[in-house]
Protein backbone atom coordinates (compact mmCIF):
# COMPACT_ATOMS: atom_id res chain seq x y z
CA UNK A 1 0.00 0.00 0.00
CA UNK A 2 2.46 2.45 1.29
CA UNK A 3 4.85 1.56 -2.45
CA UNK A 4 1.72 1.93 -4.47
CA UNK A 5 0.89 5.60 -2.29
CA UNK A 6 4.69 6.31 -3.35
CA UNK A 7 4.59 5.83 -6.86
CA UNK A 8 1.57 7.69 -7.09
CA UNK A 9 3.28 10.57 -5.59
CA UNK A 10 6.35 9.91 -7.48
CA UNK A 11 4.18 10.31 -10.49
CA UNK A 12 2.65 13.43 -9.29
CA UNK A 13 5.50 15.05 -8.19
CA UNK A 14 7.18 14.35 -11.93
CA UNK A 15 4.15 15.47 -14.12
CA UNK A 16 4.14 18.83 -12.11
CA UNK A 17 7.71 18.95 -12.58
CA UNK A 18 7.31 18.48 -16.34
CA UNK A 19 4.57 21.23 -16.38
CA UNK A 20 7.04 23.61 -14.44
CA UNK A 21 9.85 22.63 -17.00
CA UNK A 22 7.10 23.16 -19.84
CA UNK A 23 5.77 26.89 -18.21
CA UNK A 24 9.16 28.06 -18.34
CA UNK A 25 10.14 26.75 -21.78
CA UNK A 26 7.58 27.87 -23.06
CA UNK A 27 7.98 31.32 -21.46
CA UNK A 28 8.03 34.58 -24.03
CA UNK A 29 11.70 35.36 -25.02
CA UNK A 30 13.12 39.01 -23.94
CA UNK A 31 15.65 41.85 -25.42
CA UNK A 32 19.25 41.05 -24.11
CA UNK A 33 20.72 43.55 -22.20
CA UNK A 34 23.30 44.76 -24.62
CA UNK A 35 20.89 45.30 -27.84
CA UNK A 36 18.33 47.41 -25.28
CA UNK A 37 21.35 49.21 -24.66
CA UNK A 38 21.75 50.16 -27.91
CA UNK A 39 18.18 50.50 -28.66
CA UNK A 40 18.43 53.92 -26.20
CA UNK A 41 21.91 55.11 -27.60
CA UNK A 42 20.05 54.98 -31.07
CA UNK A 43 19.48 58.15 -32.76
CA UNK A 44 16.24 57.43 -34.17
CA UNK A 45 15.94 58.52 -38.36
CA UNK A 46 12.51 58.53 -40.22
CA UNK A 47 14.27 58.57 -43.61
CA UNK A 48 16.35 55.34 -42.96
CA UNK A 49 12.94 53.92 -41.02
CA UNK A 50 11.13 54.66 -44.67
CA UNK A 51 13.92 52.37 -46.02
CA UNK A 52 13.68 50.04 -43.47
CA UNK A 53 9.63 49.85 -43.60
CA UNK A 54 9.59 49.33 -47.54
CA UNK A 55 12.72 46.59 -47.33
CA UNK A 56 10.46 45.04 -44.28
CA UNK A 57 7.54 44.69 -46.43
CA UNK A 58 5.48 46.13 -43.51
CA UNK A 59 2.94 47.43 -45.91
CA UNK A 60 2.14 44.51 -47.69
CA UNK A 61 0.59 42.91 -44.98
CA UNK A 62 0.02 45.43 -42.99
CA UNK A 63 -2.53 47.90 -44.95
CA UNK A 64 -6.27 47.70 -45.82
CA UNK A 65 -7.08 44.32 -48.31
CA UNK A 66 -6.25 45.66 -51.85
CA UNK A 67 -4.73 48.92 -50.43
CA UNK A 68 -2.74 51.07 -53.10
CA UNK A 69 -0.97 54.31 -53.72
CA UNK A 70 -0.70 56.39 -50.23
CA UNK A 71 -3.67 53.35 -48.83
CA UNK A 72 -0.87 51.48 -48.66
CA UNK A 73 1.03 54.23 -45.72
CA UNK A 74 -2.48 53.19 -43.84
CA UNK A 75 -1.78 50.40 -41.92
CA UNK A 76 -4.84 49.12 -40.25
CA UNK A 77 -4.64 45.29 -41.03
CA UNK A 78 -7.37 43.29 -42.47
CA UNK A 79 -5.50 41.14 -44.85
CA UNK A 80 -6.56 37.45 -44.30
CA UNK A 81 -3.63 35.15 -44.56
CA UNK A 82 -4.48 31.22 -45.27
CA UNK A 83 -2.01 28.73 -43.82
CA UNK A 84 -2.32 24.98 -42.87
CA UNK A 85 -2.78 25.72 -39.43
CA UNK A 86 -6.31 28.16 -40.17
CA UNK A 87 -6.50 32.10 -40.98
CA UNK A 88 -4.58 34.76 -39.82
CA UNK A 89 -5.38 38.02 -39.95
CA UNK A 90 -3.39 41.05 -40.27
CA UNK A 91 -3.34 43.79 -37.05
CA UNK A 92 -3.85 47.63 -37.07
CA UNK A 93 -0.56 48.58 -36.54
CA UNK A 94 -1.08 52.38 -37.06
CA UNK A 95 -0.09 54.77 -34.09
CA UNK A 96 -3.78 54.79 -32.98
CA UNK A 97 -2.71 54.16 -29.10
CA UNK A 98 -5.85 51.89 -28.54
CA UNK A 99 -6.48 50.21 -31.93
CA UNK A 100 -2.81 50.39 -33.24
CA UNK A 101 0.80 50.45 -31.91
CA UNK A 102 0.36 54.03 -30.79
CA UNK A 103 1.29 53.67 -27.42
CA UNK A 104 4.46 51.20 -27.65
CA UNK A 105 7.51 52.22 -26.31
CA UNK A 106 10.26 51.62 -28.52
CA UNK A 107 11.38 48.05 -26.28
CA UNK A 108 7.96 46.86 -27.33
CA UNK A 109 8.11 47.18 -30.83
CA UNK A 110 11.98 45.20 -30.47
CA UNK A 111 10.25 42.62 -28.46
CA UNK A 112 7.63 42.08 -31.09
CA UNK A 113 10.24 41.92 -33.95
CA UNK A 114 12.91 40.81 -32.49
CA UNK A 115 11.56 37.73 -30.42
CA UNK A 116 7.74 37.81 -31.29
CA UNK A 117 6.18 39.01 -27.97
CA UNK A 118 3.90 41.60 -27.46
CA UNK A 119 4.16 44.37 -24.72
CA UNK A 120 1.27 41.76 -22.52
CA UNK A 121 3.88 38.98 -22.91
CA UNK A 122 2.03 36.52 -25.12
CA UNK A 123 3.57 34.85 -28.60
CA UNK A 124 2.72 36.04 -31.74
CA UNK A 125 2.15 33.67 -34.28
CA UNK A 126 4.69 33.26 -36.91
CA UNK A 127 2.54 34.08 -40.00
CA UNK A 128 4.29 37.67 -37.97
CA UNK A 129 7.83 37.14 -39.61
CA UNK A 130 10.23 37.48 -36.51
CA UNK A 131 11.89 34.59 -37.21
CA UNK A 132 13.55 36.74 -40.16
CA UNK A 133 13.38 40.02 -38.10
CA UNK A 134 14.98 38.64 -35.03
CA UNK A 135 18.21 39.62 -37.35
CA UNK A 136 17.44 43.50 -37.53
CA UNK A 137 19.81 45.61 -36.04
CA UNK A 138 19.01 48.40 -33.40
CA UNK A 139 19.61 51.22 -35.20
CA UNK A 140 16.68 49.69 -38.05
CA UNK A 141 14.33 49.46 -35.49
CA UNK A 142 14.79 52.79 -34.18
CA UNK A 143 14.61 54.23 -37.42
CA UNK A 144 11.32 52.04 -38.24
CA UNK A 145 9.65 53.16 -35.14
CA UNK A 146 10.24 57.11 -36.09
CA UNK A 147 8.86 56.00 -39.51
CA UNK A 148 5.40 54.15 -38.21
CA UNK A 149 4.99 56.87 -35.58
CA UNK A 150 5.25 59.37 -38.37
CA UNK A 151 2.50 57.64 -40.65
CA UNK A 152 -1.95 58.61 -40.13
CA UNK A 153 -3.49 56.85 -37.15
CA UNK A 154 -6.39 54.87 -37.48
CA UNK A 155 -9.06 53.46 -35.06
CA UNK A 156 -10.23 50.54 -37.30
CA UNK A 157 -10.63 47.09 -34.24
CA UNK A 158 -8.73 44.18 -35.04
CA UNK A 159 -10.03 41.22 -36.06
CA UNK A 160 -9.25 38.08 -34.20
CA UNK A 161 -7.12 34.70 -36.10
CA UNK A 162 -9.76 32.19 -37.34
CA UNK A 163 -7.69 29.23 -35.82
CA UNK A 164 -8.37 25.41 -34.25
CA UNK A 165 -7.37 23.62 -31.79
CA UNK A 166 -4.91 23.39 -31.06
CA UNK A 167 -2.93 26.41 -32.56
CA UNK A 168 -5.25 28.68 -30.63
CA UNK A 169 -3.18 28.38 -27.16
CA UNK A 170 -0.81 30.78 -27.31
CA UNK A 171 1.06 29.21 -25.18
CA UNK A 172 1.66 26.57 -27.60
CA UNK A 173 3.50 28.72 -29.42
CA UNK A 174 6.44 28.76 -27.17
CA UNK A 175 6.94 25.45 -27.57
CA UNK A 176 6.88 26.23 -31.29
CA UNK A 177 9.85 28.49 -30.97
CA UNK A 178 11.84 26.14 -28.74
CA UNK A 179 11.70 24.01 -31.80
CA UNK A 180 12.07 26.00 -34.46
CA UNK A 181 13.09 30.04 -33.61
CA UNK A 182 17.16 30.66 -34.14
CA UNK A 183 18.68 33.66 -34.48
CA UNK A 184 21.65 32.35 -36.17
CA UNK A 185 21.90 33.60 -40.09
CA UNK A 186 21.63 30.63 -42.83
CA UNK A 187 24.71 32.35 -44.67
CA UNK A 188 27.23 31.41 -42.03
CA UNK A 189 29.86 33.32 -43.21
CA UNK A 190 29.75 37.14 -45.68
CA UNK A 191 31.82 39.51 -46.57
CA UNK A 192 31.16 42.71 -48.73
CA UNK A 193 28.15 43.51 -50.26
CA UNK A 194 26.99 39.59 -49.45
CA UNK A 195 26.78 41.27 -45.79
CA UNK A 196 23.87 43.46 -47.22
CA UNK A 197 22.16 41.10 -49.15
CA UNK A 198 22.10 38.26 -46.64
CA UNK A 199 20.33 41.43 -43.89
CA UNK A 200 18.36 41.89 -46.97
CA UNK A 201 16.92 38.34 -47.94
CA UNK A 202 17.49 36.84 -44.06
CA UNK A 203 16.15 39.57 -42.08
CA UNK A 204 14.44 42.47 -43.75
CA UNK A 205 12.81 40.90 -46.63
CA UNK A 206 11.61 37.82 -45.02
CA UNK A 207 11.94 36.08 -48.39
CA UNK A 208 12.59 32.35 -46.73
CA UNK A 209 9.09 32.55 -45.71
CA UNK A 210 7.44 31.82 -48.62
CA UNK A 211 10.23 30.69 -50.85
CA UNK A 212 11.60 27.80 -48.23
CA UNK A 213 9.62 25.00 -47.55
CA UNK A 214 8.38 24.19 -44.19
CA UNK A 215 7.67 20.84 -42.06
CA UNK A 216 4.87 19.86 -41.24
CA UNK A 217 4.90 21.95 -38.29
CA UNK A 218 5.53 24.74 -39.82
CA UNK A 219 9.07 24.95 -39.07
CA UNK A 220 11.77 25.64 -42.17
CA UNK A 221 13.61 23.46 -43.47
CA UNK A 222 16.66 25.46 -43.57
CA UNK A 223 18.86 22.76 -45.10
CA UNK A 224 16.69 23.40 -48.15
CA UNK A 225 16.39 27.56 -47.85
CA UNK A 226 15.12 28.86 -50.34
CA UNK A 227 13.83 26.17 -52.63
CA UNK A 228 10.54 27.04 -53.29
CA UNK A 229 7.14 26.08 -51.46
CA UNK A 230 3.73 25.24 -52.12
CA UNK A 231 2.04 28.32 -52.16
CA UNK A 232 0.18 28.88 -48.06
CA UNK A 233 -2.79 29.90 -50.23
CA UNK A 234 -3.05 26.69 -52.56
CA UNK A 235 -2.72 28.74 -55.26
CA UNK A 236 0.73 27.68 -57.58
CA UNK A 237 4.00 27.23 -56.06
CA UNK A 238 6.77 29.64 -55.10
CA UNK A 239 10.04 29.07 -57.24
CA UNK A 240 12.96 27.59 -56.16
CA UNK A 241 15.38 30.67 -56.23
CA UNK A 242 18.70 28.72 -55.66
CA UNK A 243 20.86 28.55 -58.12
CA UNK A 244 19.58 25.15 -58.46
CA UNK A 245 16.60 26.89 -60.75
CA UNK A 246 17.56 30.58 -60.85
CA UNK A 247 19.69 31.24 -63.74
CA UNK A 248 19.22 34.53 -64.33
CA UNK A 249 21.99 37.20 -64.61
CA UNK A 250 23.03 39.21 -61.44
CA UNK A 251 22.30 42.09 -63.60
CA UNK A 252 18.64 40.33 -64.09
CA UNK A 253 17.57 39.51 -60.49
CA UNK A 254 18.20 43.05 -59.84
CA UNK A 255 16.25 44.71 -62.77
CA UNK A 256 13.36 42.33 -61.33
CA UNK A 257 13.44 43.68 -58.37
CA UNK A 258 12.96 47.67 -59.66
CA UNK A 259 11.10 46.82 -62.76
CA UNK A 260 8.76 43.64 -62.18
CA UNK A 261 10.52 41.99 -65.63
CA UNK A 262 11.56 38.57 -65.51
CA UNK A 263 14.28 38.20 -68.44
CA UNK A 264 11.82 37.12 -70.70
CA UNK A 265 9.85 40.29 -69.90
CA UNK A 266 6.80 38.46 -68.27
CA UNK A 267 5.53 40.86 -65.65
CA UNK A 268 6.10 39.80 -61.90
CA UNK A 269 2.25 38.81 -60.61
CA UNK A 270 0.65 37.29 -57.57
CA UNK A 271 2.43 37.91 -54.00
CA UNK A 272 5.78 38.88 -55.83
CA UNK A 273 4.10 41.72 -57.12
CA UNK A 274 3.88 44.05 -53.83
CA UNK A 275 7.72 42.70 -52.72
CA UNK A 276 8.65 44.06 -56.46
CA UNK A 277 6.91 47.32 -55.57
CA UNK A 278 9.08 47.81 -52.17
CA UNK A 279 12.27 46.91 -53.57
CA UNK A 280 11.45 49.27 -55.88
CA UNK A 281 12.11 51.74 -53.52
CA UNK A 282 15.33 51.07 -52.31
CA UNK A 283 18.60 52.10 -53.56
CA UNK A 284 20.06 50.30 -56.71
CA UNK A 285 22.94 49.17 -54.52
CA UNK A 286 20.26 46.82 -52.36
CA UNK A 287 19.02 45.14 -55.44
CA UNK A 288 22.38 44.56 -56.32
CA UNK A 289 23.33 43.17 -52.98
CA UNK A 290 20.14 40.91 -52.85
CA UNK A 291 21.01 39.74 -56.50
CA UNK A 292 24.58 38.82 -55.35
CA UNK A 293 23.48 37.01 -52.13
CA UNK A 294 20.89 34.79 -54.37
CA UNK A 295 23.72 33.91 -56.52
CA UNK A 296 25.75 32.84 -53.63
CA UNK A 297 23.74 30.56 -51.53
CA UNK A 298 24.46 27.18 -52.44
CA UNK A 299 21.52 24.99 -54.78
CA UNK A 300 18.97 23.48 -53.59
CA UNK A 301 15.84 21.04 -54.33
CA UNK B 1 -30.45 0.97 -77.89
CA UNK B 2 -29.37 2.68 -80.97
CA UNK B 3 -30.66 5.80 -80.18
CA UNK B 4 -29.08 5.73 -76.81
CA UNK B 5 -25.36 4.82 -78.24
CA UNK B 6 -25.62 7.36 -80.39
CA UNK B 7 -26.22 9.65 -77.58
CA UNK B 8 -23.30 7.85 -75.65
CA UNK B 9 -21.25 8.39 -79.04
CA UNK B 10 -22.63 12.39 -78.64
CA UNK B 11 -21.50 13.01 -75.43
CA UNK B 12 -18.18 11.18 -75.45
CA UNK B 13 -17.48 13.27 -78.64
CA UNK B 14 -18.72 16.52 -77.22
CA UNK B 15 -16.83 15.71 -73.95
CA UNK B 16 -13.50 15.30 -76.29
CA UNK B 17 -14.56 18.56 -77.87
CA UNK B 18 -15.16 20.49 -74.48
CA UNK B 19 -11.82 18.85 -73.10
CA UNK B 20 -9.96 19.92 -76.08
CA UNK B 21 -10.86 23.23 -76.47
CA UNK B 22 -9.89 23.60 -72.98
CA UNK B 23 -6.24 23.24 -74.13
CA UNK B 24 -6.84 25.44 -77.32
CA UNK B 25 -8.45 28.38 -75.04
CA UNK B 26 -5.28 28.56 -72.68
CA UNK B 27 -3.09 27.85 -75.40
CA UNK B 28 -4.38 30.92 -77.43
CA UNK B 29 -4.23 32.92 -74.16
CA UNK B 30 -0.60 31.58 -73.40
CA UNK B 31 0.32 33.00 -77.16
CA UNK B 32 -0.96 36.84 -76.40
CA UNK B 33 0.68 36.64 -73.16
CA UNK B 34 4.43 35.73 -75.26
CA UNK B 35 3.97 38.20 -78.28
CA UNK B 36 3.14 41.04 -75.56
CA UNK B 37 6.52 39.69 -73.65
CA UNK B 38 7.96 39.46 -76.57
CA UNK B 39 7.47 43.12 -77.69
CA UNK B 40 7.86 44.17 -73.86
CA UNK B 41 11.31 42.44 -74.35
CA UNK B 42 12.31 44.76 -77.61
CA UNK B 43 11.42 47.76 -75.82
CA UNK B 44 12.80 46.49 -72.55
CA UNK B 45 16.44 46.26 -74.19
CA UNK B 46 16.39 49.49 -75.73
CA UNK B 47 15.68 51.30 -72.30
CA UNK B 48 18.72 48.87 -70.86
CA UNK B 49 21.11 49.87 -73.37
CA UNK B 50 21.55 46.54 -74.28
CA UNK B 51 20.32 47.38 -77.93
CA UNK B 52 20.61 50.87 -80.18
CA UNK B 53 18.00 52.95 -79.87
CA UNK B 54 14.86 52.83 -82.75
CA UNK B 55 12.04 54.35 -83.02
CA UNK B 56 10.78 53.05 -85.64
CA UNK B 57 10.54 49.29 -83.66
CA UNK B 58 9.85 50.74 -80.18
CA UNK B 59 6.41 52.12 -81.47
CA UNK B 60 6.15 49.03 -83.68
CA UNK B 61 6.49 47.20 -80.50
CA UNK B 62 3.90 49.25 -78.60
CA UNK B 63 1.48 48.64 -81.03
CA UNK B 64 1.48 44.76 -81.38
CA UNK B 65 0.91 44.94 -77.76
CA UNK B 66 -1.94 47.21 -77.69
CA UNK B 67 -3.19 44.77 -80.75
CA UNK B 68 -2.49 41.59 -78.41
CA UNK B 69 -3.94 43.22 -75.74
CA UNK B 70 -7.11 44.34 -77.61
CA UNK B 71 -7.70 40.35 -77.60
CA UNK B 72 -7.52 39.71 -73.89
CA UNK B 73 -11.27 40.06 -73.00
CA UNK B 74 -12.55 37.46 -75.49
CA UNK B 75 -9.28 35.32 -74.79
CA UNK B 76 -10.39 34.84 -71.77
CA UNK B 77 -14.27 34.81 -71.82
CA UNK B 78 -14.89 31.28 -70.92
CA UNK B 79 -13.16 30.17 -67.83
CA UNK B 80 -10.61 27.58 -68.41
CA UNK B 81 -7.03 26.08 -66.49
CA UNK B 82 -4.92 23.28 -67.59
CA UNK B 83 -3.80 22.74 -64.51
CA UNK B 84 -0.10 24.16 -65.23
CA UNK B 85 -1.87 26.99 -66.11
CA UNK B 86 -1.26 30.53 -64.58
CA UNK B 87 -4.90 32.12 -64.74
CA UNK B 88 -6.16 32.58 -60.88
CA UNK B 89 -9.92 31.67 -60.88
CA UNK B 90 -10.08 35.17 -59.75
CA UNK B 91 -10.54 36.71 -62.81
CA UNK B 92 -14.24 35.05 -63.52
CA UNK B 93 -15.22 36.05 -60.00
CA UNK B 94 -14.14 39.77 -60.99
CA UNK B 95 -14.60 40.06 -64.75
CA UNK B 96 -15.75 42.99 -65.47
CA UNK B 97 -12.85 44.25 -62.97
CA UNK B 98 -10.38 41.63 -65.20
CA UNK B 99 -11.23 43.22 -68.69
CA UNK B 100 -10.93 46.75 -67.35
CA UNK B 101 -7.38 45.99 -66.77
CA UNK B 102 -6.74 44.44 -70.32
CA UNK B 103 -8.19 47.23 -72.17
CA UNK B 104 -6.41 49.55 -69.88
CA UNK B 105 -3.17 47.96 -71.19
CA UNK B 106 -4.30 48.09 -74.72
CA UNK B 107 -5.18 51.95 -74.18
CA UNK B 108 -2.11 52.40 -72.66
CA UNK B 109 0.15 50.64 -75.29
CA UNK B 110 -1.63 52.59 -78.00
CA UNK B 111 -1.49 56.40 -76.67
CA UNK B 112 2.30 56.11 -76.20
CA UNK B 113 4.35 57.54 -79.14
CA UNK B 114 8.18 56.69 -78.43
CA UNK B 115 10.26 59.70 -80.22
CA UNK B 116 13.36 59.27 -77.94
CA UNK B 117 15.28 56.79 -75.24
CA UNK B 118 13.23 58.98 -72.64
CA UNK B 119 9.71 58.78 -74.33
CA UNK B 120 10.90 54.75 -74.65
CA UNK B 121 11.46 54.83 -70.44
CA UNK B 122 7.88 56.94 -69.89
CA UNK B 123 5.98 54.80 -71.88
CA UNK B 124 7.47 50.87 -70.22
CA UNK B 125 6.86 52.56 -66.94
CA UNK B 126 2.81 52.84 -68.56
CA UNK B 127 2.76 49.56 -70.06
CA UNK B 128 4.47 47.94 -67.40
CA UNK B 129 2.43 49.52 -64.66
CA UNK B 130 -0.53 48.30 -66.53
CA UNK B 131 0.93 44.27 -66.74
CA UNK B 132 1.58 44.28 -63.59
CA UNK B 133 -1.65 45.83 -61.97
CA UNK B 134 -3.38 42.70 -63.40
CA UNK B 135 -0.96 39.87 -63.12
CA UNK B 136 -0.84 40.94 -59.37
CA UNK B 137 -4.33 40.38 -58.82
CA UNK B 138 -4.55 37.48 -61.97
CA UNK B 139 -2.08 35.52 -62.04
CA UNK B 140 -0.65 32.96 -60.05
Amino acid sequence: MITLLRAVLAFCLLALVGLAVAWFVTKPGKLDPEFRAELRSAQADVTAGEKVFWAAGCASCHSAPEASGDAKLLLIGGQRFASDFGTFLAPNITPDPDHGIGSWSLENLALALKQGVSPGGTHYYPAFPYNSYTHMTAQDVADLKAFLDSLPADTTANQPHELGFPFNIHRSLGGWKLLFFRDDWVMTDAEGELVRGRYLVEALGHCGECHTPRNPLGGLQKSRWLAGAPNPNGEGKIPNITPAELDWAEADIAYYLESGFTPEFDAVGGHMAPVVENFAKLPAEDRAAVAAYLKAIPAAN
Amino acid sequence: MKKLMILALGLTLSSTAVMASDADIVEARQAAMKTIGQNMKALGTMAKGAMPFDAAVANASAAAIAAEAAKISALFETQAHTGDDEALPAIWENYADFTAKGEALASAASSVSIASKEDLGAAMGQIGGSCKACHSKYKK
